[in-house]
């Protein structure tokens, strides 16, 4: 049946983090999880991941080395020789 | 005449200062998004390229920080629109990659053995993390995390990026299953960090 391959439990473990299951969806997720083990920490893997992230914010991740000083010389003289064309 | 945004009227000391003041900001949140330094660096000149063209026709009626960061934000979403267009178009069933015919997972999942307490302070895992979310397909890892991260409304993002409700959740979908399975396969590999 194809509403439980693992392809459709994955959408609607996706589907659940989303907030987007019927309440009659959210009834039936957890049979199939029981008779398939990966599917099961596929979900688990989903919660994780948001928990996770949660306590994130937009900059938590971030390249820990910033803007470099070349990159910065490069930025100054960009906009330095665009001058020359404005107008 | 604008006097608020007086301090981005082209002339040399004043795009050099513009740099001094924002680039380290505005590439802290670019690489939060882009996760490429090139990408993010070039978000940062466009940005800073934009906003000094503009300064003279700004009317001045929100804070230089707040405009500069919009432009910023719209600059990250034309640099991803730029890469798909460079890039071949994803295929339209990438599901495959991870399902079989019959629908089974091809790579079941094991678990993720994530760090112990705050992964966030764990310095490793928050590079394999980067690692993992620039290997995704930029639209994707931009969906996620403003989804994600910043518990951006679905519309906000769907705005964002410019697709339909029924592709952000795709977008969604696939970045969970590339993500988990990049952090599974590096993650687990590394092991429980040593320290």
């Amino acid at each position: 049946m194809s509403w439980m391959s693992c392809r459709e439990n994955a959408q609607r473990a996706s589907d659940a983090v989303d907030g987007r299951l019927s309440l009659c969806g959210r009834a039936i997720l957890w049979l199939p999880l029981i008779v398939c083990p990966p599917c099961r920490v596929f979900r688990q893997q989903l919660h994780q991941l948001r928990s996770l992230l949660r306590q994130a914010e937009p900059t938590s991740l971030a390249d820990p080395e910033g803007l470099s000083p070349a990159a910065e010389q490069r930025i100054k003289e960009a906009l330095r020789s665009d001058r020359g064309k404005t107008n | 005449m604008t006097t608020s945004h007086a301090a981005m009227e082209p002339s040399p000391t004043n795009s050099d200062r513009s740099v001094d003041t924002y680039g380290a900001d505005l590439f802290r949140l670019a690489s939060a998004k882009l996760f490429r330094r090139e990408d993010a660096e070039d978000a940062v000149q466009e940005t800073l390229l934009a906003a000094i063209r503009a300064a003279q026709d700004f009317r001045g009626d929100s804070s230089e920080r707040t405009w500069l960061f919009g432009i910023l934000h719209h600059k990250i979403v034309d640099q991803i629109r730029a890469a798909e267009r460079r890039e071949r178009n994803e295929s339209l069933d990438e599901d495959a990659a991870y399902f079989d015919d019959s629908g089974h997972w091809r790579n079941p999942p094991r678990g993720l053995s994530l760090p112990p307490g705050d992964g966030l302070l764990n310095r490793e895992f928050m590079a394999q993390l980067r690692d993992c979310l620039r290997d995704l397909p930029r639209k994707q890892a931009l969906a996620f995390i403003s989804q994600t991260l910043e518990d951006q409304d679905s519309e906000a993002t769907r705005k964002e990026l410019g697709v339909t409700s029924t592709n952000l959740w795709v977008l969604l979908h696939r970045a969970r299953l590339g993500l988990r399975a990049c952090l599974e396969n590096h993650w687990s590999k590394k092991g429980a960090p040593s320290r």
